[in-house]
């Protein structure tokens, strides 16, 4: 069974070894080139393409293959659909191809700009060095926020089959750590499945963001002691978390990986 | 009459609520009551972690608390949810990860569950309760009174 740290770890190795068949690939074209004519045919090279047939594409399927056997093993018999899972995966996947794209968009830039100036393939290898990849910290982050998501969501999905009137409370911490717009749904108290898409839309599922250690879940007898619905308040009244300061999913993955 | 079956049908709503409120009775049973799986007080932790819990000086750790309830960036307890329901039946626990750090407190001495012991007694008389509540509610619901009309 693939483990979240290992296969981050891989992916991130996968991609800085592009990184590199990248520089080997351009360096190669312009032996026997004048600087201008390699800086031309730099230019003219579709790159998000070369990243792909040099196994970017490929890295990103077994990223995502493993990431299906992971979520498998949140909950082995889910009320959610193979459809659904895949459609959970192939957002993510997505999100990585268009990453790919802007990684090698930047590749191209720097190495356009190392060929006019005739580097070598150190220099052509150091230009590209600091051009964002993905550390395995970031992956791990981008995984284990995609099992979260589709824990929820398996939650999300049994919520529907209980009656409207059915409230929620938001669980998880109430500290120095939790996400402003967390402390603000924690301070909302019980609400109702409506209520919560109405006000947080989409927190269902994707709770507070990346790494969000939150979930809408049931309110039950024990839940006014477990939700930290009172601290979340103290906070919002002491001003140690501001009302409105929630950030779009998305942004915040954009963020991290940036 | 009351058929037996309807007696017992509780129904999958119902399953998944009784799931959520073991969950949440098992969080409150660790993290504020600090009971083991045998309603005993966790085994201590070290004075060095807990002075490092305390301080907050462990990554994504709030602090401000040295208790022994296993209760650290809450990843853990908080992930104790059901994770499979039927109109028959409902299965709480951890995902793949969580589930790991549940096997290490285990071996550590501070247990949440066993197999032979899966639910705490305390837990078990709250789940009995809610099965009996339903048990006369479903009686209540299908009984019916069936009238033997004697003679004209």
């Amino acid at each position: 069974m693939p483990t979240i740290e290992r296969t981050a770890i891989e992916f991130a190795k996968r991609t800085e070894a592009i990184k590199a068949k990248t520089v080997d690939y351009v360096y190669n074209l312009g032996q026997g080139l004048s600087r201008q004519e390699l800086a031309v045919l730099v230019g003219q090279i579709d790159f998000t393409a070369l990243v792909n047939e040099l196994g970017y594409e490929s890295s990103v399927n077994t990223l995502t293959a493993n990431y299906i056997n992971i979520l498998k093993g949140v909950a082995p018999i889910a009320p959610l659909s193979e459809e659904v899972l895949a459609a959970l995966v192939n957002t993510d996947k997505a999100w990585y191809l268009t990453k790919g794209s802007d990684l090698a968009n930047t590749m191209k830039q720097e190495l356009s700009r190392a060929a006019l100036t005739g580097s070598t393939r150190a220099t052509m290898k150091e230009a590209i060095k600091d051009v964002s990849g993905f550390r395995p910290d970031q992956v791990e982050a981008i995984v284990d926020t995609a099992q979260r998501t589709f824990s929820r969501s398996v939650t999300a999905a049994m919520t529907d089959e209980m009656p409207p009137d059915t409230t929620y409370i938001y669980l998880g911490p109430q500290d120095d750590k939790t996400r402003d717009i967390c402390v603000e749904m924690g301070a909302a108290g019980a609400l109702t499945r409506a209520e919560i898409e109405s006000q947080f839309p989409g927190t269902m599922a994707t709770g507070g963001g990346i790494r969000c250690r939150h979930e809408w879940r049931l309110e039950t007898s024990k839940s006014d002691k477990l939700s930290g619905e009172a601290k979340a308040q103290e906070m919002l009244d002491d001003g140690d978390a501001k009302k409105g300061a929630g950030t779009p999913l998305q942004n915040q993955v954009d963020d991290k990986a940036s | 009459m009351t058929k037996l079956a309807k007696i017992v049908d509780m129904g999958r709503a119902w399953w998944f609520r009784v799931g959520e409120e073991v969950s949440q009775e098992i969080i409150d049973h660790t993290k504020n009551k600090q009971l083991d799986v045998n309603d005993r007080k966790f085994k201590p932790l070290t004075p060095e972690y807990a002075a490092r819990k305390k301080s907050g000086d462990i990554d994504r750790v709030g602090g401000g608390n040295s208790d022994a309830n296993l209760y650290a960036t809450s990843d853990m307890l908080s992930n104790l949810k059901p994770r499979r329901t039927t109109s028959k039946s409902t299965v709480i626990g951890w995902d793949l990860i969580q589930s790991q750090k549940v096997v290490g407190n285990a071996n550590n001495g501070r247990v949440i569950t066993t197999r032979k012991r899966p639910l705490a007694k305390m837990v078990e008389k709250f789940l009995q309760k809610m099965i009996d509540k339903q048990t006369k509610r479903n009686i209540k619901k299908n009984d019916t009174i069936t009238v033997h009309k004697l003679g004209k």
